[in-house]
């Protein structure tokens, strides 16, 4: 990044200050008159949604989460409710949470710096930008009974019949859980042995994991879009 | 630069406050009130050149002062019912309908077939016309709305819309128990039902339910051409014959005097089959079903309006007696019970039916048994 | 010319003046210091920042914008409750009055929903920004979390206003989040393990939120109070936490 340059001059001159009445405050202000003016002109162009009056009898189809959620209700396709609705969300606000503990790389503070934390700002992009194309699939591609439409092609009840789902066997289940978390988490600290040594072992588990899981969504994803695999375990409990 | 950048946002905050400002005091529906407002001022400067009469152009005068200063307002009718989400809706029943379509003359005389039975400050607009009521910009006031007879028909596809709308029709009346039975003989445009006549029936119903028909159709389809010739109906006048329609037509109408059909056909007691008529004709026997069951008022037979009442002949009493000619009591024994009689004597002293009634009446009634 | 300016110089001199402000205006250091320091709503910043703080493309005044909607929503939504009753009977018959009956009342609405979308927009960049710049690094961990609270609060405020129109769309939304709900594991009765604490539909977290087993007159109360009172007082917590936490951990983030 190219800001990476401004960032080591100001590492050099930190402690030039100014005074926050007017360089900081006038911005403020400014920014907070701009942001009030493009509230005011939309609201008046654009309504707020307003449909009929809630009926319990008549179902929306598709009935849909607010957008920041449908990220959520789109997994709600690859994985069960308990899974999409409660454990993802908790994970990733517990693994938000645990980012500063996690990561111990002191370079790169106050200012856009990419070449010192490739791998931090690599994972959080990634992260940040499924979650958002997630939310875009689920407002834009999802009609009636949640099939997928391409935002140019109108909604119809009229698609085709999904293919029929497979559950993979619970031995082939567990082996591939196994060998997907066990390789995960070891080829990695062979490959980067300096990084996972500067990382520790509980900080090392502790990312490895949470990156397994964000990418064990995709591989769901991929598995159930190309296999049209159902489920990967199955236990009279729950399923994955 | 920060400075000319905070002038310009602070233009922009302004210009954009002014577009609300605006909004609030230009709002949509006012432009139909100005419009109306100049248009009635403009009718009345014209009158006031023309009248030199003292005392209207004094009564112009005030109305235009009116008019020249109009205020422009939400004009509402707030309607009687229950309301609450089980019903599925909320908040007190409101039509807001004349804030734009504020000339109620021009209302008036473009409804006048409901206008008198369903007048505007009662039933509002929504009842017949859909849409929401509440709402004041065109987009949402006329969702689904049905602007004219021919959308309202196509509204009708099952009997219950109708019946819904009846339910409504008595949840808005002022009258202390109003039923939606008290409004079966409307149609879903809230008109007066029409009266399709005894031929449409006869077209399927001839050979259906056999007995109930020919048995009607014989005595009482005859009924108008009995009293045509009972001399009192020939001496009568129109008011005293309207008494005899009342009983012996079908869809006798009591402010216009008219009837629809001659003699009590089946609509006298099954009601206007318009609907029935329609759902029949669409191929919807089950929908004509309901309508059917639900529409033969046959309270219309007696109690305190139906025709069946005691002494509905008494006016007849005066004009017998006071005819030299006729048996003074024939306002009570029908001429059809003497022809009766008299062909019973016949049968008695073994007489020819065939032949039986040389002077016998134009109508064709005989007397089943 | 001259004569106005005698009589602001009058005006400023006199007591009542000086008793409502403290120092003068005159572009002077000592005044500009004052003019933070003096001012209950200004003193939330220090009277120096770091010059590359100040950069636009530094902060992009995403965390400043968020607060900003934040009380713009308070005000938008305190004259909203003014006219809105959480009542299943009459809460969407408010709705199309506030549209098109109460002066105003258009925008209010309809400017508090979307600022309400632009809130949880501008608290997402805002996220990313701090990442980005590395700011949530030593010693400013805990501040991170404070923000991930905020953000999970800022989700659950306009989720949580959804329903109230009390449309087809709150409606079905709220259906389809609280369903989630039911699904959490042990807690919601159509999760796994709901056996083991003997979890059922009456008794579980899809209850406790929606106050009954269906979307119903509780649910519009429950979601109501978290909507106006509940919650804002938590988030309005937190953010204190979380600005007196900028300031405490070393000022706005910058090179170490």
């Amino acid at each position: 990044m190219s800001n990476h340059a401004e960032a080591e001059v100001a590492n050099n001159n930190k402690t030039e200050k100014v005074f926050s009445w007017p360089n900081l405050v006038a911005k403020e202000f400014i920014a907070a008159i701009l942001c009030t003016v493009i509230l005011l002109v939309y609201s008046y162009y654009v309504d707020a949604p307003l449909r009929e009056l809630a009926n319990p009898g008549e179902p929306e189809n598709p009935a849909k989460a607010p957008w920041y959620f449908l990220g959520l209700q789109e997994i709600l396709v690859y994985f069960d409710p308990w899974i999409a609705g409660v454990v993802v969300p908790s994970i990733i606000i517990v693994g938000l949470m645990a980012i500063p503990y996690i990561d111990v790389n002191p370079k790169g503070n106050g200012g856009y710096c990419f070449r010192e934390r490739k791998f931090a700002i690599t994972v959080f992009l990634f992260g940040f930008i499924f979650w958002y194309v997630l939310i875009i699939v689920g407002t834009y591609m999802r009609g009636p009974f949640w099939a997928f439409f391409w935002p140019w092609e109108t909604w119809s009840f009229d698609f085709p019949t999904p293919p029929p789902l497979m559950s993979l066997p619970n031995w082939l289940g567990i082996f591939a859980l196994l060998i997907y978390f066990g390789l995960g988490m070891l080829i990695p600290a062979v490959a980067f042995w300096k990084f996972a040594k500067q990382l520790g072992f509980i900080r090392y588990n502790i990312t490895m994991s949470l990156l397994l899981l964000m990418m064990g969504v995709l591989v769901k994803i991929a598995l159930r879009l190309m296999f049209n695999i159902k489920y990967i375990l199955q236990t009279p409990w729950f399923n994955i | 630069m920060k400075k000319k950048l905070f002038l310009l946002s602070s233009i922009l905050l302004l210009v954009s406050s002014l577009l609300w400002v605006k909004d609030m005091l230009e709002p949509e529906w006012k432009q139909y009130q100005v419009e109306y407002y100049e248009q009635q001022r403009k009718a009345v400067e014209k009158k006031l050149q023309t009248t030199s009469d003292e005392k209207t152009v004094a009564d112009l005068e005030t109305k235009l002062a009116k008019l020249q200063k109009p205020k422009y307002e939400i004009k509402q009718i707030l309607l009687k019912g229950d309301y609450g989400w089980a019903q599925q809706s909320n908040g007190q029943k409101t039509d807001r309908c004349m804030t734009c379509h504020i000339d109620e003359a021009k209302l008036t005389a473009s409804h006048e077939t409901v206008v008198k039975e369903f007048p505007f400050d009662i039933y509002g607009c929504t009842v017949c016309h859909g849409g929401s009521g509440r709402s004041l910009d065109e987009e949402h006031a006329h969702h689904g709305i049905f602007k004219h007879k021919r959308a309202m028909r196509q509204r009708l596809d099952h009997a219950d819309d109708l019946f819904d709308m009846w339910n409504e029709f008595a949840t808005l009346s002022l009258e202390e128990g109003a039923e939606w039975a008290s409004y079966k003989n409307h149609t879903i445009t809230g008109e007066k039902a029409i009266y399709m006549g005894s031929g449409k029936c006869m077209r399927c119903h001839t050979g259906l339910t056999a007995p109930h028909v020919e048995r009607w159709k014989r005595v009482k389809f005859e009924s108008f051409n009995v009293i045509k010739e009972a001399p009192d109906y020939i001496k009568g006048d129109e008011d005293y014959r309207e008494k005899c329609y009342e009983c012996h037509t079908t869809g006798y109408n009591k402010e216009t005097g008219t009837y629809e059909e001659e003699g009590i056909t089946c609509e006298a007691c099954h009601g206007p089959g318009e609907v029935y008529a329609f759902f029949m004709d669409r191929g919807q026997a089950t929908e004509g079903q309901k309508i059917a069951k639900i529409t033969p008022a046959y309270n219309k037979c007696g109690g305190t309006e139906g025709c069946h009442r005691s002494r509905r002949h008494e006016m007849r009493v005066k004009f017998f007696r006071d005819s030299k000619k006729h048996d003074d009591y024939e306002w009570f024994k029908p001429k059809y019970k003497r022809i009766v009689t008299e062909a019973l004597e016949e049968k008695k002293s073994g007489g020819d039916e065939e032949g039986y009634d040389p002077t016998a009446p134009k109508h064709r009634i005989r007397f089943v048994r | 010319m001259n004569l106005i300016l005698f009589f602001i110089r009058k005006l400023t001199e006199t007591e009542m003046w000086k008793s409502v402000f403290r120092h003068g205006y005159t572009d002077t250091p000592r005044n500009r210091a004052l003019q933070t320091i003096s001012n209950v709503w200004l003193h939330l910043h220090p009277v120096k920042v770091p010059k590359h703080a100040v950069k636009i493309t530094y902060t992009w005044c995403l965390g400043g914008l968020t607060f900003f909607i934040f009380l713009f929503l308070t005000v938008t939504g305190v004259l909203l409750m003014f006219y809105y009753v959480p009542d299943v009977n009459r809460a969407y018959a408010d709705m199309i009055d506030l549209m098109y009956v109460v002066p105003l009342g258009r925008l209010l609405r309809t400017s508090h929903r979307w600022a309400g979308h632009a809130m949880v927009i501008t608290v997402c960049f805002h996220m990313l920004r701090v990442f980005l710049t590395g700011s949530y690094k030593a010693p400013r961990q805990f501040n991170w979390v404070l923000g991930v609270l905020l953000l999970v609060l800022t989700f659950l405020l306009s989720f949580t206003g959804y329903l109230l129109p009390w449309d087809q769309l709150g409606y079905w939304a709220i259906m389809v989040g609280t369903n989630m709900g039911a699904a959490t594991p042990v807690m919601g009765y159509q999760g796994p393990f709901a056996d083991l604490l003997g979890v059922k539909i009456n008794n579980d977290v899809r209850f406790a939120l929606l106050g009954g087993t269906q979307i119903d007159a509780p649910s519009l109360l429950r979601a109501y109070v978290w909507h106006c009172i509940g919650i804002p007082i938590i988030a309005g917590a937190l953010m204190i936490l979380h600005f007196w936490r900028v300031r405490k951990d070393g000022g706005i983030s910058g090179p170490l």
